[in-house]
């Protein structure tokens, strides 16, 4: 289940980030383009172990910085942070109702963008953040929180089909070890 | 021990995000276009499906409509061959009064076609991904343009994939010239742009200017990124100061980088 998860989790990061800079649509259509990556994030924390997590979190982070204008690890740090207090704290979150994922996803959606653009303004860069980012952020939340249903869909029909209980051990070939001590 | 060992991940995490951050920018760059390499894949894939695609819709194309197409694309080519012999007259005759007087002769600009590959998934970021690099001649700082005007610079070059900062991102400020009153300034991000891409402002022009709306602004070739001459947008608001030293005008990009497909790439 592990290794299923360690390679399907950073490959649809790779997929999602692709899709995400390729389709513009949602920016022309809203003004702001959905992340797709804090509600894999957000789906990984509650679903996955956490060495899964952190490959996810640092390649997904690092393939999102490489394709943007943000500095090289901007994006490690907040999705990070979001990530971990997600999975140190998933015992107490009802992952299995729609309205929990999906108010995880979009509160994940508002403080990723949110703890990204404070780094920024520390590092002195001049992002474009108006006004009309409180509009982008109501956009990215939402997108998000329902990116996340979608994302444990998805990954329940991917585990359907690839993942295998493990046999039960032969009756006969407990028995006969039994029998030999 | 298993709470210990997600510190140690947590802290190594942190740890390589500072080192990141405060890595030098080449370094920084050489990161980045080895990363952004894992998408080369799927731009390809997305490349070739596209001209799959166009091949289908060209086939099913009907003939009366090629025909029609071909006869339009006939009187535009005898238009502008009619138009190109005129400038060739002036060129020359700017080319002998340039040798008169000693001035510097003006080299044509060499034109590479460049395909949007990518958009900055980034909101507060205005920049895209084209499919030339260094491979192409491509260099940092390379004007881009389109037939309608300027859409901005080369901001960082890979070997076969550049970043563009487009006009109306921060890491692209162009120096212009009004043309009607030949003032100058300089067009920056605005209030607006945010919420409209094409609208940006234009700083630093004199507190007396004579500016309207509806003038045109073209590169001023100040600052030595662009060259002089290529349309940027049209003033559509100006409201004169009350005793500042300069003023600032609202203007209209004259491209509209949200929809851009493929984009020309000035080479050194």
């Amino acid at each position: 289940m592990n290794r299923f998860h360690l390679i399907a989790l950073p490959l649809l990061a790779l997929l999602s980030l692709y899709v995400e800079t390729a389709v513009a649509w949602p920016r022309l259509l809203l003004g702001a383009q959905i992340a797709t990556l804090p509600a894999l994030i957000v789906f990984a924390a509650l679903r996955v172990s956490f060495p899964a997590l952190l490959t996810l979190l640092v390649l997904g982070a690092l393939w999102r910085d490489a394709i943007s204008a943000d500095p090289l690890g901007l994006s490690l740090l907040s999705l990070a942070a979001v990530g971990t207090t997600i999975h140190f704290n998933r015992k107490i979150i009802v992952a299995d109702q729609f309205y929990a994922r999906f108010m995880v996803g979009a509160i994940a959606g508002a403080v990723v963008p949110l703890l990204m653009l404070l780094q920024l303004f520390t590092f002195g860069h001049e992002p474009l953040a108006g006004r009309f980012f409180a509009w982008q952020l109501a956009v990215m939340s939402v997108g998000s929180g329902l990116l996340v249903p979608f994302y444990f869909r998805l990954f329940d029909g991917l585990e359907q089909a690839f993942i295998h209980p493990v046999a039960a051990p032969d009756p006969r070939a407990l028995r006969r070890n039994q029998t030999r001590r | 021990m298993f709470r210990r060992q997600h510190y140690i991940a947590l802290g190594l995490v942190a740890l390589l995000a500072l080192v990141l951050l405060n890595l030098p920018q080449i370094a920084t760059t050489r990161l980045k276009l080895a990363l952004g390499s894992f998408f080369l894949p799927l731009f390809g894939l997305s490349s070739a499906s596209q001209s799959i695609g166009q091949k289908v819709v060209d086939t099913a194309i009907p003939r009366a409509i090629l025909l029609q197409q071909f006869d339009e694309l006939q009187r535009t080519n005898q238009q502008l061959r009619l138009e190109v012999t005129q400038l060739q007259e002036a060129a020359g005759e700017n080319a002998r009064l340039r040798q008169q007087l000693l001035w510097q002769q003006r080299t044509p600009w060499k034109l590479r076609l460049a395909r949007v590959t990518s958009r900055d998934p980034a909101n507060w970021w205005r920049t895209f991904q084209i499919d030339v690099g260094t491979r192409h001649g491509i260099t940092n700082d390379a004007p881009v343009l389109i037939v309608e005007g300027l859409v901005g610079r080369v901001q960082q070059t890979g070997y076969t994939h550049s970043q563009v900062a487009l006009v109306g991102d921060p890491g692209c400020r162009v120096a212009v010239l009004v043309q009607e009153t030949r003032e100058q300034g300089i067009v920056v991000p605005g209030a607006a742009t945010a919420t409209d891409p094409t609208m940006t402002d234009l700083v630093y022009l004199p507190a007396n200017s004579a500016v309207k709306a509806g003038q045109n602004l073209i590169t001023s070739g100040l600052g030595g990124v662009f060259p002089k001459g290529i349309a940027v947008g049209v003033v559509v608001e100006f409201q004169p100061s009350d005793g500042d030293l300069h003023t600032t005008a609202r203007v209209r990009l004259a491209v509209n980088t949200g929809r851009l497909e493929e984009v020309w790439v000035i080479a050194p």
